[in-house]
């Protein structure tokens, strides 16, 4: 259900009438249309912002004139022109009455019917009371009490906050689920003058990919020679070479001139679909403040129409026209838009405000969980560290072992394989091989009838690989991966705001010292098998872990808040709450405070929406506030929750 | 005083004139959006008139 875009997205079963599912809503009290696509959505959001935009137009021009003609009557004209004024408001108001409040009857009607208290039923409410009593008064030319003015612009401030919000939240959702990967909207197909949308590319069909274009789906090179730059996929900045044949995963952008690949996959199986199918999710999910509020709200409107309705029966015996005026200010000055209105905004501001700062969040809830840790884990490679490996030493250096390397690294994304890639690259060509990727320890596959095994050298005192043929180790390749300038100032923030921090990685344990002292880690896990990794937080709920590869998947999936960071589109899409665009920690401090600020707004919001209707209340029962001031307090605290929102979340 | 009897229907008709115009505007959609008319020059995509 996306409420900001009128968008209801459902799956029926087989043999269901697409008519009967439109019944079915009608009788819940909606009208439905079926939309074909998200370009429908867009006709569709459009179609209700004119006509919303239009309500707000006679609202505001029939409110300005019934005040214009209200001032006459204030001011003192004399008293046989009372009358004349006291029409006009009358007959500006009843565009007000018939057509611009629409929406609020149907909302009010809606909500008596599936018994679930809605702001638009004391809103309705108000309304039509004040236009009866003001027109009854109008009858016995009773001029004093005719409070046409006052519920125009109380009307009026309403469907404008309306219409900004609405539009605010079309933007945001337009804006947030196109997380801009550099792909285009079409692509060449080679030797051809056909352009294909990018959805509409199939396995085998050949692409002509240009200088500076991203690629959207894994794709096998065939031009002989092309540069990459995989920061998305790995984090690393620094352009790759790509010789023919190699695979390159969706997300690349090319940095050498153009480039032919052939599709492997459409683009519904692409990492890249499916990670901003995963952002787009951030609308259906609703954290349990949001639910805590909403039922609040209810409560609220309840408690008060109560208190009116007590008062009104109490007070009625004094003066009925008194405590029917009194009654009817508290319900205005009442109105809990406040509350139901401050912490949707905030979640949303939140997610807003972390993606500006290169934070892409999955659940909005993150800022609620992320309050409740207290051990951190992190990754070690590529989170810690630069993620960049490069070959130090290889024993010994035999051209064809070399190639049997590549051709076992052939399809893995793992640092170990990019650094064989970028220092060999050069050497390999194809011997048709399957490999199977075993993450944490290695690779595996079989070559020309004999089987081979890239494995982790578990207890070396650098990060170190042997290669094996038929269990004979043949060749040691050793790599450095050197510690990122900002994880020890980084670690030392987070410090403060949680009180343990560890270290968790499946390297040895010299290799994990090393970089935990660089670091002022103190705690250090270190030769952990994925699933090691994963007990190992279960332990320790509630937990973050912070990692990067495919190694960590479990563990981020166990985890009570998962963050990947910049190169794991694909692992951060299955299994994380949120990604971070730059490389590095430094972000998880500002997300820290981010949710803290998140939740001291709402708590501000509550506590000002508190204090101003019990103030505000407690003054219309003693008479002090008539419906007129009513009318532009309600307003004006809803107007407060808004700015003290978007003032509070940074 | 009685002027007022000719001045405010006329004033009233004046502003729904105006009301008349912003409602033609916004059901012909010159309100769907406000942001990407000032960029649209910078689009490539763009097939407005070309001057050779």
């Amino acid at each position: 259900m996306y409420f900001g875009q009128s968008l209801l997205e459902l799956e029926a079963q087989e043999g269901i009438h697409q008519q009967d599912i439109l019944e079915q809503i009608k009788k819940l009290g909606f009208r439905a249309e079926f939309l074909n696509d998200k370009a429908a959505v867009f006709e569709g959001n459009k179609k209700q912002n004119r006509e919303h935009l239009s309500k707000l137009g006679v609202a505001g021009f029939c409110a300005g004139n019934i005040m214009l003609s209200t001032i006459p009557i204030y001011t003192g004209v004399e008293k046989e022109y009372h009358i004349y004024f006291a029409s006009l408001s009358f007959v500006l108001f009843l565009p007000i009455v018939i057509y611009c409040a629409q929406d609020f009857y149907r909302n009010a009607l809606r909500s008596l019917k599936s018994k679930s208290l809605n702001i638009d039923l004391p809103i309705s409410i108000a309304l039509l009371a004040g236009f009866i009593f003001s027109t009854w008064n109008l009858i016995n030319k009773n001029f004093e009490y005719i409070y046409y003015d006052s519920t125009a612009s109380f009307i009026f401030l309403i469907i404008s906050a309306r219409y900004l919000l609405a539009r605010l939240q079309q933007n945001f959702v337009a804006t947030y689920s196109d997380a801009d990967f550099g792909l285009n909207d079409f692509y060449q197909i080679a030797d051809s003058n056909i352009r294909k949308k990018k959805e509409d590319i199939k396995p085998n069909d050949k692409i002509v990919i240009l200088e500076g274009q991203a690629i959207p789906i894994r794709s096998r090179i065939i031009s002989d020679y092309s540069e990459w730059n995989l920061s998305l996929i790995t984090g690393e900045g620094y352009p790759q070479s790509y010789h023919k044949n190699l695979i390159v995963q969706g997300g690349a952008i090319l940095v050498s001139k153009s480039c032919n690949v052939e599709a492997l996959e459409t683009y519904d199986e692409s990492h890249i679909y499916k990670f901003q199918n995963k952002l787009n999710e951030i609308r259906k999910t609703k954290s349990e403040m949001i639910h805590f509020t909403d039922k609040f709200s209810n409560y609220f409107i309840v408690t008060v129409f109560l208190i009116a309705i007590l008062f009104f029966a109490y007070y009625s015996s004094i003066n009925v026209m008194d405590a029917f005026q009194r009654s009817l200010a508290l319900i205005i000055v009442a109105c809990p838009c406040a509350l139901a209105l401050g912490t949707p905004l905030a979640y949303l501001l939140g997610v807003y405000r972390a993606k500006e700062k290169g934070i892409l969040i999955f659940k909005k809830d993150i800022f609620d969980r992320i309050l409740e840790i207290k051990n951190v884990f992190f990754d070690k490679t590529g989170t810690l560290t630069q993620g960049i490996l490069s070959v130090k030493s290889i024993v010994p250096e035999n051209t064809y072992f070399i190639n049997v390397l590549l051709n076992l690294e052939f399809s893995s994304q793992h640092p170990i394989a990019y650094a064989l890639r970028k220092k060999f690259g050069k050497y390999y060509f194809d011997l048709g091989n399957q490999a199977k990727e075993l993450p944490g320890i290695g690779v595996m596959s079989e070559i020309n009838g004999k089987s081979y095994r890239f494995l982790k050298n578990i207890g070396a005192s650098s990060i170190s690989s042997v290669l094996y043929e038929d269990n004979e180790p043949v060749m040691q390749v050793q790599f450095e991966d050197a510690t990122r300038s900002d994880s020890s100032s980084e670690i030392v923030k987070l410090k403060k705001y949680f009180n343990n921090l560890y270290l968790l990685t499946g390297d040895s344990e010299k290799v994990a010292e090393g970089v935990a002292l660089d670091c002022n880690i103190e705690n250090v896990f270190f030769d952990k098998t994925p699933e090691m990794k994963k007990e190992i937080i279960d332990n320790y709920q509630p937990a973050l872990m912070v990692g990067d590869g495919l190694n960590d998947t479990l563990a981020l999936q166990a985890s009570h808040v998962g963050i990947a960071v910049q190169g794991s589109v694909q692992l951060s899409a299955d299994s994380s709450d949120a990604y971070l665009l730059n490389s590095g920690v430094g972000q998880i401090s500002i997300l820290f405070k981010l949710a803290k600020s998140v939740h001291s707004t709402i708590y501000t919001n509550l506590g000002i929406s508190l204090l101003y209707n019990l103030i505000a209340g407690y003054f219309s029962l003693t008479g002090d506030i008539n419906p007129l001031i009513a009318a532009v307090l309600m307003p004006i605290s809803s107007i407060a929750i808004i700015l003290n929102t978007l003032r509070g979340v940074r | 005083m009685n002027i007022l009897f000719l001045l405010v229907p006329f004033a009233l008709i004046l502003g729904c004139t105006f009301l008349f115009c912003f409602l033609w505007a916004s059901r012909a959609g010159q309100f769907d959006d406000l942001d990407t008319p000032a960029l649209r020059m910078m689009s490539e995509e763009d097939k407005g008139v070309t001057h050779e």
